[in-house]
């Protein structure tokens, strides 16, 4: 049945024919507690009935609402709203509209109008049937708000997304998807996703993802599939994979790491170079060491015998030549001798491990033993720490600082000193002697290689020690330097810091 | 022994150092016979008295360098040490390096000792004779024929 303006009259006069007293009060109690705000006003707006629900929206009493007009309730720009639908002669259908309450609120408000007529058929009034759709539609725009907000995200992330139906049928696809696989939006929705971009998302590793893996779970993480695309080329995807809204969507979001795994490849390759490259130096400076000393060898050898050929029956000017070329070779064979340590020093992969310093000390002092004993020197050490440490760089480092203490002395005895302190998260060592001492002004030159401050007349040596306990004591990550002093002699510091 | 030449063996490419190692022993309170092969291959056939070695004597002493073409100094030393008359011969190494010492000083090679071609000649001549008269006359070695 059709609900017209005139089935809908017919139908009230139907129902107030049957409308005894009893029935009557029943209906006006229905009409004075429902919930709706429900009213009744003359032609000028004057309100004759308010029910409760008229008096919790509002906050009028019955008394205080009989002595209003309507117009009070209604915010200026929808006034004229009702008094035009009742100037109408049809019938006013349910619309949306504000009203303000007593306490200056703004609700919205659903109102349904109902034309009141006197026996004769002449409009005498209306009654208005008010529903708060405040909270309604505070819900609604929340609502919206929020899908703009997913739809945001889904269009400005980078990954690419694409939800399907339960049936594998794209419900979207978004813009990264659509730039990354080079898919025309429009041709997305609705279709297969094996049918995309001319069927070039039939894989099979995806079949598998989609009808046999994720049915069983709820979430599928880092699912890697690598496909040729015909149109793009190679791709290695990660897919996150996931059922929503009570499994009637999946969600995909596909991961691009084509470039990321072409650069982890590539850095397997370098490094493989890197490891070939290292081990052509070390070769190469294995050949320096090796090979470079035969000949030098041969040169002071025959050199020597050429001296002894003579038997002492050379003159002096061709002994003296002799002395140099011999002078030459061996100190050619020395720099040789100490470049490859100092290369190595670089070179050579690290091996921590913790190590007594007493001992690594005990074990260069063994290695100086000669030299000690011949400039009756006395080392003093006690205390040291154990350290993780490359043995044998720490053993280099103080045979060379200890050598230099033997190496310049002074006229007295050689004596050295091997302190240790800790110093937060490092060990600072100090050795200090009563030697010739350094100049201030030279100390900076020193550490560098084969920097010397006295000519190997005064003083044999290539000049790499220093150098080379610097290159040492870096490795470890520590520092090395002079320490300024008062007094005769000097101090060298190092520090190494503590491993775990 | 007395009275006899040292018959030393001396297995070494290098013509240098075959100079510089004869010169070295010419001082040499004892009378050193000196026989010199210039590869392991050579080193092997007369040790074990092949083609022209036939007549070769029994060396007393074996010098042995450790790179040599055809067969180098490890490969003869592995071979005489399965041998069970050659082994029984004393070989003193001739390194040219500190890592080829270390590679001799794991007796594993078998090597009765090593020395370090030195760079000074004199040095080379007073550690060769301290070898020949640690050798020859500190050492009992083992007599007999093979």
């Amino acid at each position: 049945m059709k609900n017209t303006a005139s089935s809908k009259s017919q139908r009230a006069d139907v129902l107030k024919k049957r409308l005894d007293s009893s029935s009557i009060r029943r209906l006006a109690a229905v009409v004075i507690d429902s919930n709706d705000a429900i009213t009744v006003q003359d032609l000028e707006g004057k309100i004759s009935e308010w029910n409760r629900g008229a008096e919790r929206m509002y906050g009028y009493t019955e008394s205080e609402a009989r002595a209003m007009n309507i117009q009070d309730t209604i915010p200026l720009p929808k006034r004229q709203e009702v008094l035009e639908f009742i100037a109408a002669a049809a019938a006013v259908p349910s619309f949306e509209t504000q009203r303000v309450t007593k306490d200056g609120r703004t609700l919205d408000v659903w109102l349904t109008v109902t034309k009141l007529v006197d026996d004769a058929g002449k409009t005498v009034g209306i009654a208005t049937t008010e529903r708060d759709i405040t909270e309604r539609k505070k819900i609604q725009q929340e609502i919206e708000e929020a899908r703009l907000y997913a739809e945001g995200i889904i269009e400005t992330m980078r990954e690419a997304l694409i939800v399907l139906s339960p049936d594998l049928k794209v419900l979207s696809a978004n813009a990264a998807f659509c730039q990354i696989f080079k898919v025309n939006p429009k041709e997305t929705r609705g279709q297969f996703i094996y049918d995309l971009g001319n069927r070039q998302w039939d894989i099979p590793k995806l079949r598998t993802l989609l009808q046999e893996i994720l049915p069983k779970k709820n979430v599928v993480d880092d699912y890697e599939v690598e496909h040729h695309f015909e149109t793009i080329g190679l791709k290695t995807m990660l897919l996150n994979a996931r059922h929503a809204a009570n499994r009637q969507m999946i969600i995909i979001t596909i991961n691009d790491i084509t470039e990321r795994k072409r650069a982890e490849e590539e850095i397997v390759v370098k490094a493989k170079e890197l490891a070939e490259s290292n081990k052509e130096l070390e070769e190469f400076a294995y050949f320096a060491s090796h090979d470079l000393q035969e000949p030098i060898r041969k040169m002071v050898g025959f050199s020597q015998l050429f001296d002894s050929y003579f038997d002492g029956k050379l003159e002096e000017r061709p002994k003296e030549y002799l002395n140099y070329i011999i002078d030459g070779a061996k100190r050619m064979q020395l720099l040789i001798q100490d470049l490859l340590q100092y290369s190595q020093a670089g070179q050579v992969e690290l091996h921590f491990e913790e190590v007594d310093f007493n001992l690594a000390v005990k074990e260069a002092l063994s290695n100086l033993e000669t030299r000690i004993k011949e400039n009756q020197a006395v080392i003093i050490y006690n205390n040291l720490p154990a350290l993780k440490v490359h043995k044998n760089f720490i053993i280099s480092i103080f045979q060379n600082l200890i050598g230099n203490s033997l190496k310049y002395r002074s006229e007295e005895a050689p004596h050295v000193e091997i302190s240790a302190k800790q110093i937060n998260r490092e060990w600072e060592f100090g050795i200090s002697d009563n030697g010739i001492g350094i100049e201030p002004e030279f100390i900076n030159k020193l550490f560098f290689i084969f920097q010397r401050l006295h000519s190997k007349s005064e003083y044999e040596g290539t000049g790499i020690g220093l150098a080379l306990c610097k290159r040492l004591i870096e490795r470890h990550d520590g520092k090395i330097w002079i320490e300024p002093h008062g007094g005769k002699g000097a101090i060298f510091k190092f520090t190494l810091p503590i491993r775990s | 022994m007395t009275g006899q030449p040292i018959e030393v063996l001396l297995a070494e490419d290098d013509q240098g150092d075959v100079v510089l190692i004869k010169e070295s022993l010419k001082n040499s309170k004892i009378v050193i016979q000196m026989n010199v092969v210039k590869d392991g291959q050579e080193c092997m056939e007369y040790l074990r008295r092949a083609g022209k070695y036939e007549t070769a004597a029994k060396p007393d002493l074996v010098l042995l360098d450790l790179n040599m073409p055809k067969k180098d100094g490890r490969q003869v030393l592995a071979e005489m040490k399965m041998d069970q008359y050659l082994k029984k011969i004393p070989v003193v190494v001739l390194t040219t390096s500190e890592a080829e010492t270390d590679i001799a000083k794991t007796y594993e090679m078998g090597a009765n000792c090593y020395v370090t071609k030195p760079v000074d000649f004199k040095q080379f001549q007073k550690v060769v004779n301290e070898i020949t008269h640690f050798w020859f006359t500190v050492v009992k070695l083992p007599d007999g024929k093979y």
